[in-house]
């Protein structure tokens, strides 16, 4: 083993800011490993940024392309990428299920042969075939866990997409305050799939009425015109729509000053589990909070805490909500906030990856 | 201690057509506080700026009068002759007035408009609503004088709050001023049957009930059905649930005789020509939900069993929407056209005369908040056919009939039965007389003064 470990991550990162949440989770594992003085060499796939991305300032992770296309068949344009490996790789770490069958290609030269081989599958649709094989895989969620152990995997931790903690820029916060008049709160929308959406209306009972006049509840994530659409089609469709903002799938610095401006979060019938980052960051933000238990599924330790009310059932809910947005802020008590801190810091993403490189490490160790 | 009524007479300052019954209630209510408690009462409404302004009482006076809401007073005797000694006065102090006008014109011009800014400024979201731009300085001055509805005061609005949406207002001015606001909801129509009622008033109608129930303390309801059915929405969209407090409607309209209203010419010849004859009368806007479409089919079915002595059936009411096939028959039916009339524009003098010279009313509607001519049936002592609708059997209990309001038939055996048999309509009449117990406006109005006094106690 040299002194230096060298790992070899195939997956997207953007080139261009903001990240999307999946380049984002890559790019979390990389700062992890970096963070160790390892070396990170990104391997990516070919897409409609990679000629950009090739002039871009990649943050020192030198980066190799191949096309998922052709990668199979033209033995010309592998042979291009495999003179450009390095001759000594620790680790193969596949964050990109587009790059799987490049990871088993690579696998089959003697020179990395015995090179682990660690998986991350960020979701339940992505779950190769062979990955039984694999040596180590992370996966985000409890659920994931368990259907990735029910392929046959054995070795699995759950890796959560914790809080991105990044200094905001003046100019968000001014171009947001400016754009939130009345008393509000964030109500994240997981992915803006249907079923989210469903889920989103669902939570509310079809109906925004606990929402007082002159306040908006505002959600943030989805795409905003299905969403309004869809609340707009309930029985209480001009109801929702004098009381909802939808403001899109807000993404890097505007989501992290929005996230940081909101006074209440409000968290819908969503698991918790599998959507770790929206609660860890709810509960980062220290503001007021109204969720469903499922929300809080895996932060059982903030369940009970002052500014965290925590509701079973849709009528429930909207007491909560109504009372909370009615109700004058009443700061945290310090006492509180001291006893959440150990465990706030614990949801930001560079806690959540920390345990991504001793993982490794150990896997290294022993091949 | 309750300090004021700030009663909101929205509705009643933009009216200038037939009372519908939402008008009505609002007018009737602010005349008895007008009449009976003026010192309690502030009358207000909000200006095209959402500010809370006073409506002084001699417009509002004006304005019930031309309604018929209240009658206005004989006019002033002429004033006697002046002495010689009273001309040269009366000459001195309408030359001193003159000069003084002058005085203050150039007052005003360089240094009142900017004392009136300052004063303006100073008072927040409620003023006087200033008198017109030709008054003198010291009127404007004392008009814009400081109004504010404090945490002792309550907010009365039992208009047309679908229509004139002041609740962003309110509710922001609520919060500002921790005042008691008193809501009234005449009904859920649009949201219970949003079919029998217009497009956008059924779109709307919801985010209504819900701002309603944001910005209001109480929401008084007129009948237990009407709160049912409101406790039941409010569950649904999951807005606040305010207390609620069901009130009476009053039930009167102005009574004179007929031989009254004909000496003093007051009736039409049309109107004259229906009372020598038997009629039914019916009192409703006609439009799907009421029904008018029953009475049609029962009177055609008893005009094709051969009956040729049937009463006139009076329609007093303006035509609605979506009633276009309706009035075609009414009007152009070989048959149904000299069995039906329809009256629009009645005042009330000529509507007590049709309820006082009528067999009996008829009331076949869908669905009602409370009913209100069916309690004016009774006020007037006359038996009525209604529907089997919820909030018509409290209003009319055990003295007048219930029939399914879908069944033309039905309506059509009982129309027939009644004419038929009018010593059952006398006794009807009888025990109406002896056990219906009308409300009056002014006792609806003191119910709202009291339910604001519990209200400021709680």
């Amino acid at each position: 083993m040299s002194a230096i470990t060298t790992i070899l991550c195939l997956g997207n990162t953007a080139p261009v800011q903001p990240l999307t949440a999946s380049a984002e989770r890559i790019e979390n594992f990389i700062q992890a490993f970096k963070r160790q003085s390892w070396q990170v060499i990104n391997l990516k796939h070919e897409d409609q940024f990679s000629t950009l991305a090739n002039a871009l300032d990649t943050g020192g992770t030198p980066s190799l392309f191949v096309d998922v296309d052709i990668q199979m068949s033209e033995e010309n344009a592998w042979e291009s990428v495999r003179k450009q490996l390095s001759s000594r790789i620790d680790c193969l770490f596949v964050a990109d299920m587009a790059l799987w069958r490049t990871a088993q290609k690579i696998k089959t030269l003697a020179e990395y042969k015995h090179v682990p081989v660690v998986v991350d599958i960020a979701n339940e649709h992505s779950i190769p075939d062979g990955i039984e094989c694999v040596d180590y895989v992370f996966v985000p969620s409890q659920k994931l866990l368990e259907l990735v152990k029910a392929r046959g995997v054995r070795k699995i931790s759950i890796i959560r997409d914790g809080v991105r903690v990044a200094s905001v820029d003046e100019y968000f916060f001014t171009k947001w305050r400016s754009r939130m008049h009345s008393t509000w709160a964030l109500f994240p929308v997981p992915e803006g799939f249907s079923e989210d959406y469903e889920k989103t209306i669902n939570s509310f009972g079809g109906s925004l009425g606990c929402v007082p006049i002159n306040s908006s509840m505002v959600f943030v994530g989805g795409d905003s015109y299905t969403l309004a659409k869809r609340f707009r089609e309930c029985t209480f469709g001009e109801l929702n729509i004098s009381r909802l903002k939808t403001i899109g799938d807000l993404r890097g610095s505007d989501y992290d000053a929005v996230a940081q401006l909101a006074p209440i979060y409000v968290l819908g019938n969503f698991s918790g589990d599998e959507h770790f980052s929206i609660t860890a960051q709810a509960l980062y933000s220290k503001a007021k909070i109204v969720a469903y238990a499922s929300a809080l599924i895996g932060f059982e330790a903030f369940v009970g805490r002052e500014h965290v009310v925590v509701v079973d059932d849709l009528k429930q809910f909207r007491r909560a909500v109504r009372e909370v947005y009615i109700s004058s802020l009443t700061p945290t008590s310090m006492n509180n906030m001291k006893q959440a801190s150990k465990e706030i810091e614990g949801l930001t993403a560079t806690a959540c990856f920390a345990k991504a490189p001793a993982i490794l490490l150990s896997l290294i160790a022993q091949s | 201690m309750m300090e004021k009524i700030w009663f909101d007479i929205g509705l009643v300052k933009i009216w200038s057509g037939p009372l519908g019954g939402v008008m009505r209630c609002e007018a009737q209510i602010a005349a008895a506080l007008l009449e009976e408690h003026p010192e309690k009462v502030i009358f207000t409404y909000w200006d095209e700026a959402n500010q809370l302004v006073e409506w002084g009482t001699p417009q509002l006076r004006n304005q019930l009068e031309r309604m018929g809401i209240l009658i206005p007073p004989p006019p002033p005797p002429p004033p006697p002759p002046l002495n010689p000694t009273e001309q040269l006065q009366a000459v001195f102090h309408f030359s001193v007035k003159v000069i003084w006008r002058i005085i203050k014109r150039i007052i005003k011009f360089w240094v009142g408009q900017g004392v009136l800014n300052l004063v303006s400024v100073g008072l927040g979201s409620i003023k006087r609503e200033p008198p017109p731009l030709d008054s003198n300085i010291e009127e404007l001055i004392e008009n814009v004088q400081a109004l504010t509805i404090g945490s002792n005061d309550v907010y009365v609005s039992v208009g047309a709050g679908w229509v004139i949406d002041r609740y962003s207002s309110l509710y922001h001015l609520k919060q500002e001023r921790k005042f008691i606001s008193i809501l009234l909801c005449h009904d859920l129509i649009p949201v219970r049957f949003p079919t029998l009622t217009l497009d956008w008033i059924a779109r709307i109608f919801p985010s209504y009930l819900c701002n309603l129930a944001w910005c209001a303390d109480v929401v008084l309801c007129n009948s237990q059905i009407t709160k049912r059915d409101l406790i039941a929405f409010i569950e649904d969209a999951g807005a606040p649930l305010p207390q609620l407090q069901v009130v009476q409607y009053g039930t009167q309209i102005q009574k004179q005789s007929q031989s009254q209203q004909l000496a003093e010419g007051l009736l039409t010849e049309r109107i004259q020509a229906i009372l020598e004859k038997p009629f039914i009368l019916y009192v409703s806007t006609i439009e799907v939900r009421k029904n008018h479409e029953v009475l049609c089919r029962a009177y055609l079915e008893l005009l094709s069993l051969g009956r040729t002595n049937l009463p006139l059936l009076v329609f007093v009411g303006s035509w609605g929407w979506c009633v276009d096939g309706l009035r075609d028959n009414v009007e152009h039916h070989p048959l149904l056209s000299k069995s039906i009339v329809v009256l629009e524009g009645l005042d009330d003098g000529q509507l007590s005369a049709l309820y006082q010279g009528c067999l009996f009313t008829v009331y076949p509607s869908f669905y009602e908040g409370w009913g209100l001519p069916v309690a004016e049936s009774l006020a007037f002592g006359k038996f009525c056919l209604a529907s089997d609708a919820p909030s018509l059997k409290e209003v009319g209990g055990n003295l007048i009939e219930y029939l399914n309001g879908r069944d033309a038939y039905l309506w059509a055996q009982k129309i027939a039965w009644y004419f038929d048999h009018v010593e059952l309509l006398l006794q009807k009449e009888r025990e109406i007389a002896r056990l219906f117990k009308p409300i009056s406006w002014s006792q609806t109005a003191q119910q709202i003064l009291d339910i604001g006094y519990a209200s400021i106690k709680l």
